[in-house]
């Protein structure tokens, strides 16, 4: 198996909320430890490490009952202390939760609705933390080996070593191999063993799986046509990360909200979506995409250059970027970011507006001495990706990560969907962020990958997924069709 | 007889009254977002939109929800109509009239109702009902092949491993044998339906992802009998349910059904393909060793099933076999009884 990914932490304490490592880093997580409950691809919540839950009538406390004979990797026993400590700094502020016997029982002062979606997604993962600082989990996996290309992995003794962070070298890749649990609860996963390599660039991913090399890929969204043209395997999912634009609110030449809306009337989001990205994307009007919100279809993209230029026009002599040009600042790493940044600055200067696009590295390399340079970065584009099953917690996310807002802990019901769409709303109105484009996830298959379920989200739930063997020239006979008896489960 | 008189329906002004009372106590109840039926969903969503529109008429855009046709159907319609004739609303076909558009969809884990209103006299303004879509029921039909009928005997979400039809002899009565989630699960046919007699742990083994355990194809003679973790099992049916197992190797997803055409059996099996795809019985023929078919034998042949067959399993008088399915479309597990029809 090959990522993209740069650098791959399991400790889900240290991923960043709306990153896009989060993506790796969740996926291999899930291959170590277990959440209390699933969402299935039908909208029910499956019971994982929970059996059983229920909750009081204001949804301000719910209790979830544990599964019995629970073991981690190492064969010690799961208990309430073990989920309690494991979830609180997880759990959203204001989350108490406490071991109760065998179970654990979670409550807020204000209603928790969903709390199911929750915790069936995003970081939510039981562990224990062992003193050496390392987690440990009851999955289906746990980590054997990390080492770099080129020499023999290493820490072979890391059976315990669940929650190791891995950073590529400055050269070359890095592995991780993950070796069946025997030991948990749900049954042994089909496969022996998993070999992620990461920081592979998506061209090699391509050829390595037409090779045979690898069994699964991700597929970087400019290569899927490529990828279909040559009938591999490709999955997608739902789409899953948001790209945008952000003004910065300490720069006052944005702050005119005439500017700000002059700049969203200019852009073009159907050509970054079906030319620049092959329609491998989607143009987005909301924060949250359909599948995730419900009610996205109902905000419309308005694209108005000549009005644009009208109100461009409008502003004042001492308006920005009529003196110099606004700086956008590319945030999201790799091609696809920069593609689209210069995108927006073709369309912006349409209407009028010059913008000059800085990426992330340039100005990195330009802080040490001229720092003023940085600062001057008036809209920065980044990428979000969507990690909760909750739209609500999702938006507060967003919204207090990109300090869009007041306080959020009491900023949206929990209980009505239409303050929520009444708060997105208002966000897109004030058009200090604007959505530009949402991608799915793409993967590549080999053709032995069997069994692959995946949510639709973006859980691979890579413990049912088995290969067939290839069978060898001299014995193949009969059914080439039929999977090999023997690899079958 | 006062009383009476106030509220008979015969009085003109009590009907009045009447009307108006009832209008109030609709537009006056609270307005819930959350749902926990399609039913009250449709209830709250209709009084979210009395309280924000005036009393007028309106054209509305019904949704076609293929996905979901009980959400979309005419007696949902219907009923969200009523509703909304009580307070004053109704529909016309006059393109001047504001719009109201009815959508349904689908998150996750909810099934969000949105009524957005659009008009001159009425400003847009939109309404929305979220419904767990847990609390849905969902029920579909599938086409049935020529040669083979399957009936729907069972569903539920929890996995199903195994099943197995089962007449018992001295008693008669005609039970369903689950294996599901380590239980042996008992239910009875009684009143044209299935009845939960009783569940009773399987013997303890390893976990497994497909579950455990599976029915052996059942001989008249002899006791029902599961393969369990590579062994052999015999079920004791009694008042209660026991395990003698002793260690075997037997098993696979091929089985005979006695023909409804001629003294003899016809041989059933299932594909070959994973769990992500939908799987079909097909009839192989009538001996052992089978000739490779062709897409149209298969086709005529055979019986396409929504989901992976994930057991299949005769009868113990070898009349049907029992096939669990499991439905790629609601995720459901199904048990088919799959048996042969002689057409001439």
């Amino acid at each position: 198996m090959q990522l993209h990914s740069q650098t791959v932490s399991l400790d889900p304490r240290e991923w960043k909320t709306g990153a896009t490592a989060s993506a790796t880093n969740e996926k291999l997580a899930a291959l170590v430890f277990d959440r209390l409950l699933a969402l299935d691809n039908y909208g029910r919540f499956q019971p994982r490490l929970a059996t059983e839950w229920s909750h009081d009538a204001a949804f301000k406390k719910w209790q979830f009952i544990l599964r019995t004979n629970v073991k981690f990797s190492d064969g010690t026993l799961l208990n309430a202390a073990d989920v309690a400590g494991a979830l609180q700094p997880l759990l959203l502020n204001g989350q108490q939760i406490r071991a109760s016997a065998n179970s654990v029982v979670i409550q807020s002062a204000v209603a928790m609705p969903d709390l199911l979606e929750e915790l069936a997604s995003g970081r939510l993962f039981v562990y224990r933390a062992q003193p050496d600082g390392t987690l440990m989990g009851t999955g289906p996996f746990f980590v054997v080996e990390i080492g770099t290309e080129g020499r023999r992995p290493s820490n072979p003794a890391a059976k315990d070593s669940d929650g190791a962070s891995v950073a590529r070298g400055a050269t070359g890749t890095m592995h991780l191999r993950f070796r069946a649990n025997e030991e948990t609860w749900a049954g042994r996963p089909f496969l022996d063993e998993i070999d992620v390599t990461i920081g592979v660039p998506p061209l090699r991913q391509l050829f390595d799986l037409q090779l045979g090399k690898a069994d699964l890929v991700e597929l970087s969204p400019d290569l899927v046509r490529r990828a279909m043209q040559e009938k591999l395997r490709v999955w997608s999912s739902v789409p899953v990360t948001l790209y945008a634009l952000r003004f910065d609110d300490a720069q006052p030449g944005v702050a005119d909200a005439k500017l700000r809306e002059a700049l969203a009337l200019s852009l073009d989001r159907h050509t970054m979506a079906n030319v620049l990205l092959q329609k491998q994307a989607e143009p987005a009007a909301a924060l949250l995409p359909q599948w995730l919100s419900g009610y996205a279809f109902l905000f419309t993209m308005e694209k108005d250059i000549e009005r644009a230029k009208e109100i461009r026009a409008a502003l004042p002599p001492s308006a920005a970027a009529s003196k110099e040009p606004l700086r956008l600042r590319v945030e999201a790493g790799g091609d696809l970011p920069k593609l689209l940044g210069e995108r927006v600055a073709v369309n912006v200067r349409q209407a009028a507006i010059p913008l000059q696009v800085v990426n992330r590295a340039a100005l990195r390399g330009s802080s040490a001495t001229t720092s003023s340079n940085d600062a001057a970065a008036s809209v920065h584009l980044f990428a979000w990706h969507y990690s909760s099953l909750s739209s609500r917690i999702e938006l507060e996310s967003f919204v207090s990560t990109l300090n869009l807002g007041e306080s959020t802990s009491s900023a949206v019901s929990p209980t009505d969907p239409e303050q929520l769409y009444a708060r997105e709303k208002k966000l897109l109105e004030e058009r200090r962020v604007l959505p530009l484009v949402v991608l799915p996830e793409y993967v590549g298959l080999g053709p032995n990958v069997r069994d692959w379920m995946p949510a639709r989200w973006g859980e691979w739930h890579l413990a049912d997924v088995w290969l067939t063997v290839p069978e060898s020239g001299a014995e193949q006979r009969g059914n080439s069709n039929a999977a090999s008896p023997g690899a079958k489960p | 007889m006062y009383d009476k008189q106030k509220l008979s329906p015969s009085s003109p002004s009590a009907a009045v009254f009447l009307c108006l009372f009832l209008a109030i106590v609709f537009l006056c109840a609270p307005t819930p977002s959350r749902a926990d039926s399609l039913e009250d969903g449709l209830t709250a969503l209709a009084l979210k939109v009395c309280l924000s529109a005036r009393k007028q008429s309106i054209r509305m855009n019904w949704p076609v929800s293929p996905e979901q046709p009980g959400i979309s159907s005419e007696s949902a319609k219907k009923a969200f109509l009523t509703r909304l004739s009580v307070c004053g609303i109704e529909i016309t076909e006059n393109a001047e009239a504001p719009l109201l558009n009815i959508a349904v969809q689908f998150t996750p884990s909810r099934l969000l109702l949105i009524a957005e209103s659009r008009g001159a006299a009425d400003s847009q303004s939109t309404r929305m009902i979220e419904i767990p879509r847990s609390a849905l029921a969902l029920s579909h039909e599938f086409p049935s092949a020529l040669h083979l009928r399957k009936e729907l005997l069972w569903q539920q979400e929890k996995p199903i491993n195994s099943a197995v039809e089962w007449l018992e002899k001295s008693s008669r009565q005609h039970f369903l044998f689950l294996l599901s989630e380590g239980l042996f699960v008992r239910l009875r046919h009684e009143n044209e339906a299935w009845t939960l007699v009783d569940s009773t742990e399987l013997p303890p083994g390893r976990p497994s992802r497909l579950g455990r355990g599976s029915f052996i194809h059942g001989d008249p003679e002899k006791q029902v009998e599961i393969l369990l973790d590579g062994k052999e099992c015999g079920v004791e049916i009694g008042d209660r349910i026991s395990f003698t197992c002793k260690r075997n190797n037997v098993g696979g997803a091929v089985t005979t059904v006695s023909s409804a055409c001629a003294d003899t059996y016809a041989i059933l099996i299932t594909g070959t393909g994973d769990r992500t795809q939908a799987d079909r019985v097909t009839m192989a023929g009538h001996e052992v060793v089978r000739t490779p078919m062709s897409e149209d034998e298969i086709n005529a042949n055979s019986v396409s099933m929504p989901g992976p067959v994930v057991d299949m399993v005769a009868r113990e008088d070898g009349n049907s076999v029992a096939a669990v399915v499991k439905n790629l479309l609601t995720g459901n597990y199904e048990v088919y009884r799959v048996t042969t029809i002689c057409e001439d």
